[in-house]
Order: C-alpha cells, then structure tokens, then sequence
C-alpha cells in the first residue's frame, strides 16, 4: 500500500469535512461581502445587512439582478430546492441562460454557473450535493460515535474482566436479582402508566422522563444490592463470590446482534417509527457497535497479558484508573481502524436507505437521494454522475486509509 | 460435542429473540389498526347505536386476540385488573388504568365504571328516543357532561361534572328511573372516592398468564389462528392472501440468487487470493489490492445502475435484459423444466455481479491474509526448507488451513448477502424477499414485516449453525481441545 494515496485520501476528507461545516456559507445565494451605497456590508452572515439591500426577496433570482459595486460571491449562488426557470436540466458543459433586470436573455455569467448542471427540475446539483454532505457524513459520524461508545465500553470490559475478573458476592447477586422487579416497576412501570399524553403525538418532556426513570432504577437496584450484602455479610453462604461471566455475556450479545440481518431491520425500524434523522443515527449506532467491540476485546485480552498491565496491578492501581491511563491509549490506533470503516459502512447503509427512499425524512437531502433522482432521470448523465463521484471517493478514502493504517 | 451443544442452544435463545421482534412488530400493527377504528370514538357515541359499536369492537379484538393479555409475564399494581384487555373501547381502557392507579381500590373503580357506563347508556337512548327540541338541548348539554366523564380521573374534576349534571337533573328532568340511576352512579363515585387505598399502587406485583398475544401467535388458539410454528403468519393486509404461502415463491428467487452469488464469489475469491499471497509484494499483488479496494468502495445501488446501462443498453451492449426474471408474459406451458431454466440465466447474469462483488473482494483479502500468516508458521517454513516450489506448498500445505476461517465468514457473508439484496432487487426488478419488504415497508404491512424478519432472521441463524458444525468438523482441534478439558 503506497503511502503517497493517504495524502490524497486525507486531503479529500478534509475537504469533505470542511465542505459539510461550512455547508451554509459556501453553498448561499447572497454575496460574501458587497459594497454598497458606498458601505461594505455582509449579506450572506448578516440578515441586517441583507435587509438593507433587497427588503422583500419576492424571486429567486433577485440577489443576482441588483448591481453591486463590489462584490465577492459564494461558490455555489443557489440553494438547493430552489428553481431556476431558466436553466431546466442543463449540463455542467452546456450554455446557460440568465435573465438580466430588463429581461434579455444572456450567457450565464461565471461566478452564477451552475457548476454541476440543474436537475429535471431546475435545481442546482452543486447546492444539493453540499447540503447532502453534512447530511450523509454527520449520519456516518454521530452513529459511529455512539456506536463507538457501546463498542468501547462492552469490548474493554469483557476483554479486561474476562468470566473470572468480575467478582461479586453471592448476596449482591441476590440483591440484584431481588431488586430488578422493584427497579423496573417504580422506575419505568408506574411512570409510564402516570403518562396520559398520547405517544403518537410526541412527548415534549419524554428524555427528561426517562433519564428520571433511569436514575430511579438505578438507585432502587443499588439499595437493594447495598441492603442484601448487609444483611449478608452475617450469613456465610451468601458471603460467597462468585465470577459473572461478563465475557461469554458480552459476546453472546455481540452474536444476537449479528444474526439480526441488519439492512432489513434499519428499513422495518425506519418504517414503523418516525423518519428523523435521529432515529436513524440511534439505529445505525445501535446495530453497528459489533465489529468494534469485536476488536477492542481482542486487542484489550491481548495487552491484559502486558507487563504494564501486570505490574500496575501489582502496584495497586485502581482498575478504572488502569482501564483509562493505561489500557485506552493502546487501543485507540486499532479502534481507529474500525472506526473509519465503520464510517465508510454507515454512510453506504444511509445512501442505500435514501436511495430506496425508505427510512429517512420526506425532504431529506443526501448522495443517495441525489442518485435516486438520477436513476430516474437517466437521460442526464450528470445527475448520477456527481453524487456518484462524491459517495464513491468518500467511501474510497475512507476504506484505503483503515486498510494502510491496519498494515501499518 | 459440548461446542455443538453449546451453538444448539445459542441457536433456539436467538430463534426466540428473532419471533419476540417479529411479535413486537405485529403488536404494534395492531395498536395502528385499532388507532384506525377508535378514530373518532366520542364523536360515534354520539350518533350510533353504543352497544351495537361495543359488540363490533368486541368481536374484532377477539378476532385478532387482542382481548388477551400481551405476554407470559407482566409487572404491574396490586389494584391493576387482568382483564382489561377484554374491555373493547381504548377510552375505557384508559379510564379504568388511570382510575385504578390514582384510586387503588380495584372493586369501587369497577363499581364506579358499571354505573357510569349505565348511566350514558340509558341516557343516550333517552336522548334518541326524545322529540321535544327545547328539553333536547339540556339533554345534549347533560350528554356532552357525561362523555367528559369518560376522560376525567382526577376526582375533583369528576365532582364537578357530577354536580353540573345533577345541576341539570334536579331543575328539567321528570324521569324517575334516569335520576335512579344517575343516583347509583352518584354513590358509586362516593364509595370510590372515601374507599380509596392510594397505597395498593405502590406495590408492585407479578401476574403470570398462560393464555396470552404471545403464544397464540406462536402456537395459535385452534380456531382463528393456527400460530407460526404452524406455518400461518396471517394475511396481508394489502391483498388479504395467506403471507407463507404468498413469500414463499419469492424467498425461492432471493435464495437462489444469494446462494448462487456466494458460491460464484467463493470460487473466484480463492484463486485471486491464491495468486495475490504467492506474488506477494510483487505488481501483481499491489495492482489486485488496487483494484478490489476501488471496487468494494462503489456502493451497490451505483454499481448496479453502471452494469444495468452498460450491458442492457441498445446504445453500448444490448446483451442481457433490463429487469424481471423471466419474459413479459412467462413461458408457454408447454417448455420444459431445462428450457425454462436455459432462458433465466441471462436475466440472473448481472443481478448476480451486483450480489457478488463486494463479497469477492471481501474473500480475497481474506484468503490473502490467510494465507500470509500461515506463511510464517513452522510447518510452512519446514515445507520451504524441504525445498518444494512455492506454488506447491501454497496449494498443498497452506491452502488447506486458511480456508478454514473463511468457513466461519460464510455465516457472515450470507446474511450480508439477503440483506443486500434490497437494493439490488429493487433496481433489477427481481421479484424476491428485497422488493417484498420494501413494497410492505411502503405500504406499512405489518404482517408481511413480521414475516420477512422471522424467515430471514432463522436463515440468518441456520446459516451459523451451519458454518459452527462444519467448522467443528473441519477442525479437529477444536473437537480435541473440548476432549483435553474434559479429562483435565
């Protein structure tokens, strides 16, 4: 693997990147900065300053008529969703019209070009494929980030812990066990039952709600815990520990969640409940957490055997201060590797789900809804051509940099 | 043996975990089918016959087994009924469940709902069976108070419907039995009211059923449903047919199609991996490497719709057809089983690129990285000092044993591939479970749903059971690693 291609693959994400962030300010049909009436005002960053020069937009077009003395334009001069009634389903090569105030018909001047061609229906692609990047790459980034976060955690513990590591005594078991009805009952049970709204229509209140439930089902299981290791420590054969196989645990989950068939559950999920693109980083990263896990157990069972390791053990350490100091650090380069691949996966399940149209909100914007568009409009080319281009040296990037930095 | 036994039991715990989703899944269809018939429910109090709504609701739940508790097990009050589900109307439902949480006393909230519902019923036939206009808009004021009474439990508000009624009652009304029974229900809100045991809900309490939603869907009850272990996933709703029956055509193509792809790309997987570990480093190598890597990043949808216009247009190659599995129209009856299946095979031709790509290139890593830790073991190295060509300690010693993780890959690769298939089907027309969800997820078709997740989630889980046995079986060591602890 040379490594002349991950400056490229590093270069086009960070464009990618820094297209997805700045999505508003270059993608805007106001000028970065105009002098106007002898005033340099800000138009694209200010409405103020746009309210100063054209008071009621009542076209699309309206912006681009005014005369300025001096203006600097954003890369791309459109919106996407808005029409130009000139240009319906222009090429990237052809001519393009452009209206002038007294309603001749002109070339299209440089810096209003439709880059990237109109679609069928006179918007501009370019503005599309921008606002679709934040799009696809913040789904791709936040589910991973969750999925991060379960992966990492059930990986660690079930590589540091293993079936023996976790002790805990013969009452607390009891305890837990005892207390899970209660913890259920008055943490989720009696609320939900309180709960008169109707769920259909949305709970405003509904994460507040069920972080409460979730600290009162936490706090009554631990005073269960707490009160039977009490009254156990006078007991002896309760005093006994026992080891919680939280290995075979963790990977009996990991096993369930790959024989769900995942694209098949995203679509059934995404039918039934709300099309948010929330809901769809929640499930994403809640189906995706697998592979890493996989992986972080299997490098943390292997540093586990470390002298480091040992000896910070033998010095004491707390484990929770082992975990974080010593043993993270070690996993993060191949955590990464999964990380990014993980990326690259999401992002394809996102543009195959809003491809097919299913799963994602009505007006959603994304490369896959854009290839949609193309599939359907064939006869122009460019229409699958540039949100093709776009996904695939994403997913390009993305996959050679895990592989190089795997080998590496 | 203990592993085999091991993956069996794995193998029922997430067949379990597979129906319960499936479940979960017609469950809520059938809270959106209710949703759709108590639309409306207080203006249809108003204008129809009550009992006659009452007794259609009644027979619908029991039809679908709604008027069954949902599962074996439920958490919930000491004053909660376990009947309520037989109530048909959701308002009532409701009524009670909130009663019986801020009251606690199970029979003088019973008392209480009898009365009241008594009292709307006789109430409303008095109000039709009414052709004075003047008292009607008194009655149709009292009619409006009573319904209120159906969405209030907070007992102060109750009271104040209660006393705006008897308002009305002890001014305009002359009916002795009316009062009567308005009076019941006043001394049935009294009892429940100073009767209240506040401290009963916050006792919980575990109620177990035998006859619940969740085994008649999976065992059925004899007469409306047969369950699914039975074969009967109910109907469609978009087309009233039996779902098994109708699926079943289309798992066949969606079967077919994978099953024929992953074979393709195992068999072309091996030879590639082959060549790439034995050339390793070499341009060969890194061109391969090159190439797979671009080809696994063209999402599937892309790489579908570039094979579609390449090689099923009149304009470049006019050689395969564009979408279906078969003619417009089918075949004459009169070809035969082998002509049929000669005429099928250009329509499956680019489907089957599009299924098997990714998997390919998968493989061949794999196989490749397979091959190059082998490679450094000693027998390897034994083979090389022995002085035999590499080729042939390649295919003969090395092959062997790296092929056995790509055993266990098979288990991934399958599911992959069915799931896949959504795309792909959809793009190609291919009448198979893909298209089938994606129609049924457009329609909402819930029980269509239910029956695609629970045959692809036990295909799903077979094929794992399948790739452990085979493992077991390739791999002696695991068998003799199971012995070594036994006697250990």
């Amino acid at each position: 693997m040379p490594k002349v291609f991950t400056y490229f693959a590093w270069i086009w994400l960070s464009l990618v990147i820094f297209t997805a962030i700045t999505a508003p300010i270059l993608c805007n049909d106001k000028p970065w900065i105009v002098k106007y009436e002898d005033k340099i005002l800000f138009p694209a960053f200010s409405i103020d300053d746009a309210q100063k020069i054209i008071t009621n937009e009542n076209s699309s077009t309206a912006w681009k008529k005014q005369t300025f003395e001096f203006a600097i334009w954003p890369l791309c001069t459109y919106f996407p969703g808005t029409t130009d009634w000139e240009n319906i389903a222009v090429s990237p090569f052809d001519k393009q019209n452009f209206k002038t105030n007294n309603n001749r018909n002109t070339n299209m001047p440089f810096k209003f070009r439709h880059w990237l061609g109109t679609n069928h229906k006179g918007e501009d692609v370019l503005a599309a494929i921008i606002y679709g990047c934040r799009n696809s790459l913040s789904i791709g980034v936040f589910s991973m980030i969750l999925a991060g976060f379960i992966g990492v955690f059930l990986g660690i513990i079930a590589g540091f812990y293993q079936n023996q590591g976790m002790l805990i005594s013969n009452a607390a078991l009891a305890g837990l066990i005892l207390g899970i009805f209660p913890a259920l009952f008055y943490g989720f049970i009696r609320p939900s039952i309180l709960i008169t709204e109707d769920l259909a229509y949305g709970l405003n209140n509904l994460p507040i709600s069920l972080i409460a439930g979730l600290s009162l089902f936490v706090s009554i299981l631990g005073l269960f815990i707490l009160i039977v290791n009490r009254i156990g420590k006078y007991i002896p054969c309760l005093n006994k520990k026992v080891a919680i196989p939280l290995d075979a645990i963790i990977n009996r989950l990991t096993e369930w969640m790959n024989t769900i068939p995942k694209l098949f559950l995203i679509l059934i999920l995404a039918g039934i409940f709300n099309k948010t693109a929330t809901g769809l980083i929640l499930i994403l990263g809640l189906i995706q957490w697998t592979g890493i896990a996989r992986i972080v157990r299997a490098e943390t069972l292997s540093l586990r055997q470390s002298n480091w390791i040992e000896s910070a053990i033998s010095l004491g350490i707390s484990e929770f201060r082992i975990i974080v100091r010593h043993l993270f650090p070690h996993i993060i380069p191949s955590f990464m590797v999964v990380f990014i691949l993980g990326i690259a996966s999401s992002i394809m399940a996102e543009s195959a789900l809003s491809f097919l149209g299913a799963g994602v909100p009505d007006d959603w914007i994304s490369w896959g809804t854009l290839a949609a568009d193309g599939k359907s409009h064939i006869e122009y080319w460019w229409l699958l051509a540039m949100p093709g281009i776009f996904l695939f040296f994403t997913l390009l990037s993305l996959s050679y940099l895990s592989d190089y930095y795997r080998h590496k | 043996m203990r592993y085999i036994l091991k993956r069996i039991v794995f193998f029922f715990t997430s067949l379990f975990l597979i129906v319960l989703a499936g479940f979960l899944l017609i469950q809520s269809s059938a809270s959106h089918q209710e949703e759709l018939l108590n639309y409306s429910e207080i203006e249809q109090y108003q204008q129809t016959n009550l009992s006659q709504l009452e007794l259609e609701k009644k027979h619908w739940r029991e039809k679908f087994g709604l008027n069954l508790p949902i599962f074996y097990i439920r958490i919930t009050h000491l004053a909660d009924i376990d009947t309520l589900q037989r109530i048909p109307s959701l308002i009532d439902r409701k009524l009670i469940q909130q009663l019986l949480i801020r009251n606690g006393n199970t029979i003088a909230v019973m008392q209480y709902y009898h009365a009241l519902k008594e009292w709307i019923y006789f109430h409303t036939l008095f109000l039709q069976n009414l052709n004075d206009s003047v008292f009607s808009e008194i009655l149709k004021n009292t009619h409006a108070f009573s319904i209120s009474l159906l969405n209030s439990w907070d007992c102060t508000l109750i009271e104040a419907q209660l006393k705006n009624i008897q308002h009305n009652i002890n001014s305009y009304y002359t009916n002795k039995g009316l009062k009567e029974i308005f009076s019941q229900l006043q001394s049935a809100f009294k009892t429940m009211k100073s009767n209240a045991q506040p401290w009963k809900t916050w006792i919980p309490s575990i109620r177990l059923y035998t006859n619940n939603r969740f085994h008649r869907w999976l065992f059925g009850d004899g007469k409306m449903c047969k369950g699914i272990v039975r074969g009967d996933f109910g109907y469609s709703w978009y087309n009233q047919r039996a779902v098994l029956p109708y699926l079943l055509p289309k798992l066949g193509w969606s079967v077919l199609l994978t099953f024929i792809s992953v074979c393709l790309a195992y068999l072309a997987a091996i030879p590639l991996g082959l060549l790439a570990a034995q050339k390793h480093n070499s341009f060969i190598d890194k061109f391969l490497q090159t190439v797979l890597m671009i080809i696994f990043s063209i999402p599937s949808f892309l790489a579908a719709i570039l094979l579609l216009r390449t090689f099923s247009n009149p304009d470049v190659f006019n050689w395969f057809p564009t979408s279906g599995v078969a003619p417009t129209g089918g075949f004459d009856s009169d070809h035969g089983l082998i002509y049929r299946m000669l005429n099928t095979i250009p329509y499956i031709v680019l489907p089957v690129v599009a299924y098997s790509y990714s998997a390919v290139v998968f493989l061949t890593k794999l196989t490749r990285e397979q091959l190059l830790q082998e490679e450094k073991k000693a027998y390897a190295i034994t083979a090389f000092a022995k002085g035999l060509p590499k080729k042939m300690v390649f295919q003969r010693h090395l092959l062997r044993n790296s092929l056995l993780p790509l055993i266990t890959v098979f288990s991934q690769v399958f599911p992959a591939a069915v799931a896949g298939s959504v795309v792909i089907e959809s793009i190609f027309a291919i009448p198979g479970m893909g298209l089938e969800t994606l129609q049924a997820v457009y329609q909402l078709n819930y029980p269509i749903l239910a029956a695609i997740l629970v045959i692809s989630g036990i295909f799903t889980i077979t094929g794992y059971f399948m790739a452990d046995v085979l493992y077991v079986w390739a791999d002696p060591r695991i068998r003799f690693e199971n012995k070594n602890q036994k006697n250990a």
